[in-house]
């Protein structure tokens, strides 16, 4: 408690009364083509050097002496803008910005301000902007949000495929994956090959390792934050493409009758390898169905000037599966974001979110149908976030707010038909809600310093109705026996957890084109992925904490120093390292069995985790050249009582090195050429010792149950791709361009995962098997466009 | 659920394929193993005790030799077991109308071997007789050879949870390849599985081999073993090991034992202890 009253009274020192009079200049800068907010632009007053920059909306607010100012809007690859402000009153004015000349033909999406990479205290921090992403070369020359993520220093992943990604050590249920604010629980499609986002659709990506802001919260290791378009105001155009795998098309434009108040967005995509297969297909695989789509769509309205509103929704699924069998999942999202201007110098955003992710497997059971099996298991919540930003004077910047969600998990339903004779296994659902409340103020301290401190307090209630479970302890690693089952009635507090979360971040500019940062924070998650298999599948079951599960707790403390080299077009430059912790990693006992069993909890166990590592990031934004280099020398460990006799393993996604350079070079103002390089330490894995045969069944024993004892081979690939744009020409209605990209180029057989087993046709022979997901070179053509 | 994944996945031309592949692993201590699968039987009952061999060894196994072997039922009979051909195969010969694992009753099994005791017990749960044994003939079937697929029919016995194990002859050769153990709760595939009714259908039928269906004349034999909770979890266990594969396999981990060490320096242990109720159904594919 101490703690807090210090922050407070800290926050109030820094707003004592100034005597000279000061007035608000305060608006939103947007892009002048298409009425898009610009996030992040940079708003700075030429006279006294004072500066801000626009916030998640494009609203910005600076507090300045009254006079004549000049105020400056920059944005990279925009051009810059100047206006003469005489202040004698608090002023409302928004800022049309438009793209530099040279860059008509391309829609500029986001980036950032040239020196953000020093001079703010974001660390730890990569926005990506859309241009960069899609300028990559891509599996089947389909871009992807996550897929570039992986590409990130301090980021890895289990293998080529896998689903999700890992941040500096952490599992892949820690990422807080938000689209427009609402959490997606499965960002795959097609397991992990391509990502639920639509480039078409996405405005800014933003993936927060470190230092991460009072304003997020309910994950342990970082932010996703996927921003969407909100649409073209001033006129309806379309993009979209047509791939080897699937095709996109998006629509946009004003709503009619809004005089040009309102736009919208509808963006969508499906694969059709199922239906350009069919033809070749043979016996049951031809009534095989293997398809994904999704839909995204949004729509703004600003009411007036004060208030304006933003809905938003993500529809997708995946299908496999035959006539007779199947399995899909999806994830549905909706967002209702209201921006309310209180005053000039306070914005509130209140979002309200519903997020949905289910599965279904089995057969259709039918009526009359005598044999069947159905299962189905989902995991909703929603949430309302009211959060205020106040501007008091230009040296303070204080976020403050409520998040409250509510989890209703249903981790399993299972309908058996045998005979004619029906009967179902349900695992009891689970309640539960999460609340937390922040405040954090980033302060200047005079030209050179930049302070944030913050404190999030999270709550988090396991409530009825439900069934809660109370196991005897065993011996460490062995099944729980389950003593009772409680039948909690609706609304009865079973387990509550509570957790500060104390959150700083402190910047030194060393010069102008340097800076020194430095950040701690601490987070608490309460919702967790059961996963036992080498990369998470989509039937993995999300868990709420209970009685039995506690909340995952990270600490990570972290440095950097940030260095801009060159003049004209900049190369960002930073190197940072980093220290994390972490209680309650979930774990298993050996061959655990997680589906659909009631008593799952009695199988988990509780570890600790930790990370620690360096990385290197470069990065180009402008010039004939662009693309960045990162490199990663990093370890991450668990510890777990019973497995690998205490002592700490290297988790599953623990690579020591991890390189990728990502470069694109525009060779002539039509033609651009891609590519990629990635190099990285192969995976852990788990090798037997000796072989077991009982009942004429051969199997491993590893020796005093090591874990992740071997590495698979390293990893290494290189992607090249070309693309060819048309002549620029004026009044140019259809834009398109030809994408040709070779991924794999010289067809390495990476290894995904190295296992052990008994040869199918002979169980008295033991074999290594090595698992390669791509083997091959993977040309493809692709065809984007806008109009 | 596997299968159809990794089908799935090559019709989509990922090209993932699956290499065999030459590793070094270190070597441990060879272990002694524990074969012991008693029935209710009126055959010669056997135990099986050899050592483990390094994991890529192909040779037979060393029979562990000089055990005295034992089962001790709750009523404390107790049953003595010879390894009269030195080959580590423990057996007791039965005299006419006996038997080990009769219904309801406990078993222990102790070792003596190398100064060392080891020790293990087991239950015998109650095996329900099989019904029925069917054929179908299949034409086309899945790209498969033409043949008849069979499925067998019981019923679970209300009230409790109950654990089998299907085993399945033709010609008086018992499937045993990796991917023919086949264990059920209840006569499903989950547990907490559903109860007491007409076994459900991917274990009536488990009784087929992909791409080999029956043919006319073959004689069919199954056998369904009743066995403990912790026998169903050994299966299960021991057969998600010995099946791995593809972009969802499980890492390595051990199975577990039932057998204990209870004394003396002898060799660590593995291998399993079951006594089980036996019922079986044959017939010929006419």
């Amino acid at each position: 408690m101490k703690k807090q009253l210090f922050l407070f009274a800290i926050l109030c020192s820094s707003f004592a009364a100034f005597a000279q009079e000061k007035f608000t200049i305060s608006g939103y800068v947007k892009n002048s083509e298409n009425q898009e907010v610009i996030i992040g632009a940079s708003v700075v007053i030429k006279e006294n050097g004072l500066g801000t920059s626009s916030n998640e909306y494009g609203f910005f607010s600076i507090t300045i002496p009254q006079g004549t100012c000049t105020v400056v809007i920059t944005y990279i690859g925009m051009e810059t803008v100047e206006k003469i402000i005489t202040l004698d009153k608090n002023t409302k004015i928004d800022f049309d910005i438009t793209s530099k000349a040279t860059e008509l033909t391309e829609v500029k999406i986001s980036a950032k301000r040239k020196s953000d990479n020093v001079k703010k205290i974001e660390m730890s921090t990569v926005q990506m902007d859309i241009k960069s992403i899609t300028k990559m070369p891509a599996l089947l020359g389909e871009p992807d949000v996550i897929r570039t993520i992986q590409t990130l220093p301090g980021v890895s992943t289990v293998g080529e495929g896998a689903s999700g990604f890992n941040v500096r050590g952490g599992n892949i249920d820690q990422n807080l994956i938000l689209l427009d604010e609402a959490p997606v629980f499965n960002s795959s499609h097609l397991f992990g090959f391509f990502s639920v986002f639509n480039p078409d659709a996405v405005k800014s990506v933003k993936l927060i390792k470190g230092g991460i802001n009072a304003q997020y919260g309910g994950r342990a290791s970082s932010v996703l934050d996927v921003r969407m378009k909100d649409g073209n105001r001033n006129k309806y155009t379309g993009s979209g493409g047509i791939g080897v795998i699937f095709s996109r098309l998006t629509l946009e434009g004003p709503i009619p009758f809004t005089k040009k108040k309102a736009s919208f967005i509808v963006a969508g995509r499906r694969s059709y390898v199922d239906i350009l297969s069919k033809p070749f297909r043979k016996g049951a695989l031809k009534e095989a169905k293997f398809y994904f789509y999704d839909l995204t769509a949004k729509a703004n309205w600003d009411i007036n000037n004060r208030n304006k509103v933003f809905l938003s929704g993500y529809f997708g699924r995946d299908v496999f599966g035959s006539s007779a069998f199947g399995f899909n999942w999806g994830n549905s999202t909706t967002t209702l974001r209201w921006n309310h201007l209180i005053n000039e110098k306070i914005f509130l955003n209140t979002t309200a979110y519903y997020s949905n992710y289910d599965y279904n497997l089995g057969t259709a059971i039918e009526d009359g149908a005598s044999d069947g099996f159905n299962w189905k298991s989902n995991i909703i919540n929603y949430s309302i976030k009211p959060e205020f930003t106040w501007y008091p004077n230009s040296k303070n910047t204080v976020k403050f707010g409520v998040q409250s969600i509510y989890y209703d998990l249903k981790p399993g339903t299972a309908e058996f038909s045998s005979g004619g004779i029906r009967s179902s296994i349900t695992l009891a659902n689970k309640n539960a809600l999460e609340t937390a409340v922040y405040i954090e103020n980033e302060q200047k301290i005079g030209s050179k310093i930049i302070v944030s401190y913050g404190l999030r307090f999270s709550g988090y209630q396991f409530i009825g109705k439900g069934k809660s479970y109370n196991y005897n302890d065993t011996l460490v690693g062995k099944e729980k026996e389950l003593l009772s089952v409680t039948d909690n009635e609706a609304g009865k507090i079973i387990q509550e957890y509570y957790n500060p979360e104390p959150r700083i971040a402190l910047k030194y500019d060393v010069n102008n084109n340097s800076s020194i940062k430095a950040s701690y924070n601490r987070m608490a998650q309460y919702i967790h992925l059961l996963s036992n298999t080498a990369a998470s599948t989509p039937l993995d079951m999300w868990t709420l904490s209970t009685n039995n599960i506690a909340p995952q707790i990270a600490n990570q403390v972290a440095a950097g120093y940030f260095r801009n080299i060159g003049t004209k077009s900049i190369i960002e430059t930073s190197v940072e390292v980093y220290y994390k912790t972490m209680t309650n990693q979930l774990e298993y006992i050996q061959n655990a069995s997680l589906l659909l069993n009631e008593t799952y909890e009695g199988q988990l166990l509780a570890g600790l985790g930790r990370s620690y590592g360096v990385e290197f990031f470069a990065r180009k934004n402008e010039g004939r050249l662009t693309g960045w280099m990162s490199y990663t020398f990093s370890r991450s460990e668990r510890q777990t009582e019973s497995i690998n006799q205490n002592n700490w393993y290297p988790a599953r996604f623990d690579k020591t090195h991890n390189l990728n350079v990502i470069a694109s070079y525009n060779l002539t103002k039509r033609i651009e050429l891609g590519a990629n390089v990635v190099f990285t330490t192969g995976a852990p894995s788990t090798f037997p010792n000796s072989k077991i045969s009982v009942q004429g069944l051969n199997y491993a024993h590893i020796a005093n149950d090591g874990r992740n004892n071997y590495r698979i081979t390293p990893y290494h690939r290189v992607d090249l791709s070309v693309t060819f744009k048309p002549k620029v020409k004026e009044n140019r209605k259809w834009y398109g361009e030809w994408v040709v990209s070779v991924y794999n180029v010289y067809a390495r057989k990476n290894a995904f995962t190295i296992y052990f087993r008994t040869n199918p046709e002979d169980p008295k022979q033991t074999q290594a098997v090595q698992y390669t997901i791509i083997s091959t070179v993977i040309p493809s053509v692709s065809y984007n466009f806008k109009f | 659920m596997k299968n159809l994944l990794i089908i799935l996945g090559a019709t989509l031309l990922l090209s993932s394929c699956e290499k065999i592949i030459d590793v070094e692993v270190d070597k441990e201590e060879p272990l002694l193993v524990v074969d012991a699968f008693v029935n209710n039987d009126t055959t010669a009952q056997q135990i099986v005790l050899k050592y483990s061999q390094p994991y890529f060894e192909n040779g037979e196994a060393k029979p562990a030799l000089g055990a005295l072997v034992k089962v001790i039922s709750a009523a404390g009979d107790t049953f003595h077991f010879f390894d009269n051909n030195s080959t580590g195969v423990y057996s007791w010969t039965i005299s006419p109308g006996d038997t080990i694992c009769k219904t309801g009753n406990g078993y222990r099994l102790q070792i003596d071997f190398l100064g060392s005791n080891y020790e293990a017990s087991s239950f015998v749960n109650i095996a329900p007789s099989l019904d029925s044994l069917k054929f179908f003939e299949n034409k086309d079937f899945l790209g498969n050879p033409n043949g008849y697929t069979g499925e067998f029919y019981a019923n679970d016995p209300a009230g409790q949870f109950d654990f089998y194990r299907i085993k399945t002859y033709r010609n008086d050769t018992l499937f045993n390849k990796s991917n023919d153990l086949t264990v059920s709760v209840n006569g499903g595939q989950f547990y907490p599985g559903y109860d007491g009714a007409l076994f459900i259908r991917p274990t009536r039928s488990a009784i087929n081999r992909n791409g080999e269906p029956y043919q006319l004349g073959n004689k069919v034999k199954v056998e369904l073993w009743s066995i403990t909770r912790d026998t169903w979890d050994y299966f299960s266990e021991l057969s998600s090991q010995i099946n791995n594969q593809g972009l969802f396999a499980t890492p390595t981990s051990n199975v577990r034992t039932n057998i204990i060490k209870t004394s003396g320096n002898g060799p660590l242990v593995q291998g399993w202890f079951c006594t089980s109720a036996l019922t079986a159904i044959e017939r010929i594919v006419k």
